[in-house]
């Protein structure tokens, strides 16, 4: 696709760094959604979406 | 709005929004990058326009978060809203992660086609400004340890920084830059080609989604922290009373504290 493209490593550093920053986004909220669900459990509260 | 004042309300609507917005994203950012790169070299720029895709949207994004958490200040300030705190909460985060893909990507798109990383003019410093004002929201909400007060003085920034908004997009227009002028959302229409628009569009659409996705997990999130938190405070406030209170038929003296020494 970018035979003739001077600029290639641009491109994919700019599309590698917004996998990254996008990926790490949906970690960090699906990793703390994770820790609540347990710690609420522990107390016996946890009702899930229901609330 | 009266009726999502109720967190559980929210919780049971973000069950039932977040995995069909989720299945929109990814069905979007699909077919926005199968487009994306299928889609002619620019004339001038060549394969380097490929930047695009992802530099405008997250542009766009940097800055329709900013207004998400300005409606969300004015829930908090005006309405009190219980939820408005928590969805602002939620978003700033957001906001500083689609900035600094804005910078990011707009540096690297910069290098090959002015010369130059960074240049101090208008467009770049003011969204350097905004991607700065997210970072101290999200610094400023981690300084209180009473979110009521946080949630105030967030909402004050968030309004006083809301100036900076019609600055960052008047900014191609009001000042020199090497920055280009509005090419798409312009008086007389876009003057970007077809095949280059609808990629661009519809990655603006997979953006807009993914961060509606993110927001209303974040803001599940933060109404589960703060049952979380009045639970332990709860349950910290049983303990010491067990703690303090004689046992049920027991008349003797509390006992002495041990000597020392």
């Amino acid at each position: 696709m970018f035979e003739h493209e001077p600029h290639t490593d641009f491109i994919v550093a700019a599309y590698v760094i917004a996998t990254v920053v996008i990926v790490s986004m949906i970690a960090v909220i699906v990793s703390d959604y994770r820790t609540l669900r347990r710690r609420l459990k522990a107390f016996g509260a946890d009702e899930g979406d229901r609330g | 709005m009266i009726r999502y004042a109720n967190p559980t309300a929210v919780l049971r609507l973000a069950g039932l929004l977040i995995p069909p917005l989720a299945g929109l994203t990814i069905a979007l950012l699909a077919i926005g990058l199968f487009l994306a790169f299928r889609a002619p070299p620019d004339y001038q720029q060549g394969e380097t326009v490929k930047i695009m895709y992802l530099h405008v949207p997250a542009a766009w994004l940097a800055m329709f978060v900013y207004m998400v958490m300005t409606a969300s200040a004015l829930g908090t300030l005006v309405w009190r809203h219980p939820v408005a705190d928590a969805a602002q909460k939620a978003a700033a985060p957001l906001g500083a992660g689609f900035t600094f893909i804005c910078l990011a990507t707009g540096s690297l798109w910069g290098k090959p086609m002015w010369g130059t990383w960074w240049v101090w003019d208008a467009r770049l410093t003011s969204v350097l400004v905004l991607f700065l004002l997210y970072l101290g929201l999200v610094a400023l909400w981690q300084t209180f340890e009473d979110q009521g007060r946080a949630a105030r003085a967030a909402a004050i920034l968030t309004l006083v920084g809301v100036v900076n908004i019609p600055i960052i997009h008047f900014s191609v227009q009001w000042w020199n830059t090497l920055h280009q002028p509005a090419s798409v959302f312009r008086v007389g229409g876009p003057t970007i080609a077809a095949s280059l628009l609808w990629p661009l569009l519809i990655m603006a659409l997979a953006f807009t989604t993914l961060f509606l996705t993110l927001h209303l997990m974040a803001i599940r999130n933060e109404i589960l922290r703060r049952r979380l938190r009045r639970l332990s405070i709860l349950a910290a406030s049983a303990a010491e009373d067990r703690a303090t209170a004689p046992a049920a038929g027991d008349d003797r003296a509390p006992p002495l504290a041990p000597a020392r020494g």
